[in-house]
């Protein structure tokens, strides 16, 4: 999506008055617009053909399908598609499966509104938010190497990623934001995006999260500093 | 602001985004100001209260539910939206979430229209 362009908004909840309260507060931001509401996952999958929104907002419990087969359809039949969770649900398995499935970031519903526009417009940076109640089960479960759901991509398939990137997938691993990084590194925040973007497209992976995994599992990350 | 006379209308949140977005969507729907509140503040809750607010949107928080409204908004219409963020299959005695338009009925006709005072 081209820089200045309107982001175009799915809201998928099973709440009708929730979808109103978040249209209403998303609408009055001028740089997103909601142009539909599905109720369910799968009214999501045909809205989303029909609409081809920039963004999902989706909620992760609904009936007839739920948030993450949702997410995991779209994701592959729609992988341009940002979609972020939207939930009450705090459960690791909930979150876990969301991230495994194509999710760009997973937020409570226990934001303030300006918290879910920053969290909003970071997707649409290509960064992947988590809101800070959950963040920590995610973190927790990469670093003690639990979290085998992203299968390591074959040392024979794709072009390898260069050592610059490793490095930065590295710093990626141990938490650093891609501002942190360029500052640690003395390159800028987008010559770090830039690095990450060419990085997971080489490892076929979808965000950060994801590359944080690969990295611990492959035993690529940075030994802890002694102290 | 707290304890404005001219805000009648009153919305007890837990979730900001419900209830600021409930506000936004109702003042916008109606030209009745919605007063929001955090529900967990109980302070500003007991001080929105006292402006005898004419209708009170609420979710269900420590200190604000249907019985603890009844008696410290006399005479208030009172509008339980808590089931708009509960998640999976619904429960029975948690009830349902109004529709919008019913609370936009509610407050347009509520006769709370005033004089905007600035």
């Amino acid at each position: 999506m081209p820089q200045g362009d309107v982001v175009r908004v799915l809201l998928v909840d099973d709440q009708p008055l929730f979808r109103t309260a978040i249209a209403s507060l998303i609408n009055a931001q001028d740089d997103f617009t909601v142009v539909g509401e599905a109720e369910n996952g799968l009214i999501a999958v045909e809205r989303a053909h029909e609409l081809k929104p920039d963004l999902i907002v989706m909620d992760v419990e609904m009936p007839v399908m739920d948030g993450v087969e949702a997410t995991r359809l779209l994701t592959e039949q729609m992988p341009a598609i940002r979609i972020v969770m939207l939930t009450v649900s705090d459960s690791e398995e909930h979150l876990f499966d969301a991230v495994r499935n194509g999710a760009s970031g997973y937020l409570l519903k226990d934001l303030r509104p300006d918290q879910l526009y920053d969290m909003l417009r970071s997707v649409m940076r290509g960064e992947t938010p988590i809101s800070p109640a959950v963040a920590g089960l995610l973190i927790s479960e990469v670093r003690s190497g639990n979290w085998t759901a992203v299968e390591a991509p074959s040392a024979t398939t794709g072009p390898p990623i260069t050592a610059r990137e490793l490095e930065i997938l590295q710093l990626v691993a141990e938490g650093l934001s891609n501002k942190q990084i360029g500052r640690r590194l003395s390159i800028t925040e987008g010559t770090v995006k830039n690095h990450v973007h060419n990085a997971l497209e080489k490892l076929h992976l979808d965000n950060r999260i994801q590359a944080a995994s690969y990295i611990v599992r492959q035993g690529l990350g940075h030994s802890p500093d002694p102290s | 602001m707290p304890g404005d006379q001219n805000h009648p209308v009153v919305l007890l949140y837990v979730h900001p985004i419900l209830g600021e977005g409930i506000a936004a969507y109702v003042t916008a729907e109606t030209g009745v100001p919605v007063q929001a509140v955090s529900a967990l503040d109980h302070a500003a809750v007991s001080t929105a209260l006292s402006a005898r607010p004419r209708v009170v949107i609420f979710e269900r928080a420590a200190g604000v539910d249907l019985a603890d409204l009844t008696y410290q908004a006399p005479g208030a219409l009172l509008i339980d939206v808590s089931a708009a963020v509960m998640s999976g299959t619904p429960i029975p005695e948690q009830g349902q979430a109004p529709a919008v338009e019913s609370i936009v009925h509610a407050v347009a006709g509520s006769g709370v229209a005033h004089p905007h005072a600035s």
